[in-house]
């Protein structure tokens, strides 16, 4: 699943739109067409493409994505710190470790 | 009395002010109180300008484009909005940017003026507890601790050194903020993980201005206590500066973990030595 290199930094640059430049309203109106319409701005194509669609923030660290910007997009998508962890693959002591501090303040995870 | 008149370092992490109430209350409290305690420090020094250390989060570079050190040459910054954090303009200080940059070259610090920086939590989490007005001029400085290769240590104790000579030049009267670490991982699958054995071997080496040990610290060594662990860059470039400047280090905080937050909250103030 691994990207190239160009791809890879096209996928953070992408993420830094959505995080940092306010792109993350425009994306989560309608992630299909804001993918529609950005995915050849921001050169994404294929799996790079594939993987952001999909949500597949393990699979973005995998191919090289730095797992911050991983992180950030799952707060663009408004995931909680434990189901992203264990999206990608954390231990699953650690996520009920975090389910259960969520579960305290928010009543679920 | 001027140049660097004091020094603070603190862990920056973002649930402290984003998600307060995941840690329990008894360690909120002293975290809080630990704040207070730096910020009642600040005041007593009367800054005329603050000069923040810190990573930053992808808020400002991409890995394309990453300087090993950056700073502002902007009149303000603006603040990321972030994990609680109000949007707001911090002032700066583009006359001692511009010196801090001019001596931080001059001994071999790649370090860059951006005209204008982004201020996430990195910066700004340590910035809302410490100065909530805003109402001193901060100059931020930016290191790299996130995109391959980061910049060596020697290049931070480097950083530290410039700005005792720049805060000495200067005619103001200058306090450092380092912000960052100490033991942590981030957004991989170790997130929420420490390393305490790190992060009591470093806060002795801080607390005993044992900067031979600091110098000495490896990528290799610091790595094992988390990709996030690679900030304490700040500190080492701020205990140097404070050495210099004949300041000694004094622990404010020390809880060595936060359930909730699962971070180690570090605080400590570098002191006049005849206070």
């Amino acid at each position: 699943m691994g990207l190239s290199e160009l791809d890879v930094r096209a996928v953070e640059r992408l993420i830094w739109f959505l995080h940092r430049d306010g792109g993350g309203v425009e994306y989560r109106a309608d992630p299909a067409e804001f993918l529609e319409q950005r995915c050849q701005e921001f050169g994404l194509e294929g799996t790079a493409r594939r993987l952001i669609a999909d949500c597949d923030y393990g699979g973005l660290i995998e191919a090289g994505v730095h797992p911050m910007a991983a992180l950030f997009f799952s707060q663009v998508n408004g995931l909680p710190m434990p189901l992203y962890l264990e999206r990608i693959g954390a231990s699953p002591e650690r996520v009920n470790e975090f389910k259960a501090a969520f579960q305290r303040i928010h009543g679920g995870a | 009395m001027t140049g660097l008149v004091g020094a603070a370092a603190t862990v920056h992490a973002p649930l402290i002010l984003g998600m307060p109430k995941l840690a329990p209350e008894a360690k909120r409290v002293a975290v809080d109180a630990g704040f207070a305690r730096l910020r009642s420090y600040v005041e007593q020094c009367r800054p005329d300008v603050i000069v923040t250390i810190s990573s930053e989060h992808i808020t400002n570079f991409l890995a394309d484009d990453c300087p090993a050190f950056a700073t502002s040459s902007a009149t303000t910054n603006p603040v990321q909005p972030e994990f609680g954090l109000a949007e707001a303009e911090v002032p700066s200080h583009p006359a001692f940017s511009s010196a801090l940059v001019s001596a931080a070259q001059a001994r071999g610090v790649p370090i860059e003026a951006r005209d204008g920086l982004r201020l996430d939590h990195g910066t700004n989490l340590p910035l809302s507890y410490l100065t909530p007005d805003y109402a001193i001029p901060v100059v931020p400085v930016i290191v790299n601790t996130v995109w391959q290769p980061l910049p060596p240590m020697a290049q931070a104790i480097e950083l530290g050194f410039a700005l005792h000579e720049a805060a000495e030049r200067s005619g103001l009267r200058i306090f450092a903020i380092a912000a960052g670490g100490i033991s942590h991982w981030v957004g991989n699958a170790r997130h929420g993980d420490m390393n305490e054995e790190f992060d009591v071997r470093f806060l002795d080496m801080i607390r005993h201005a044992d900067l031979a040990a600091l110098s000495a610290l490896t990528d290799a060594e610091i790595d094992v206590a988390g990709d996030g662990a690679h900030e304490v860059r700040s500190w080492v470039s701020v205990a140097h500066a404070a050495a210099r400047a004949g300041l000694v280090p004094e622990v404010v905080l020390e809880e060595t973990f936060v359930p909730g937050w699962n971070v180690s909250v570090y605080q400590v103030r570098w002191i006049r030595a005849e206070r």
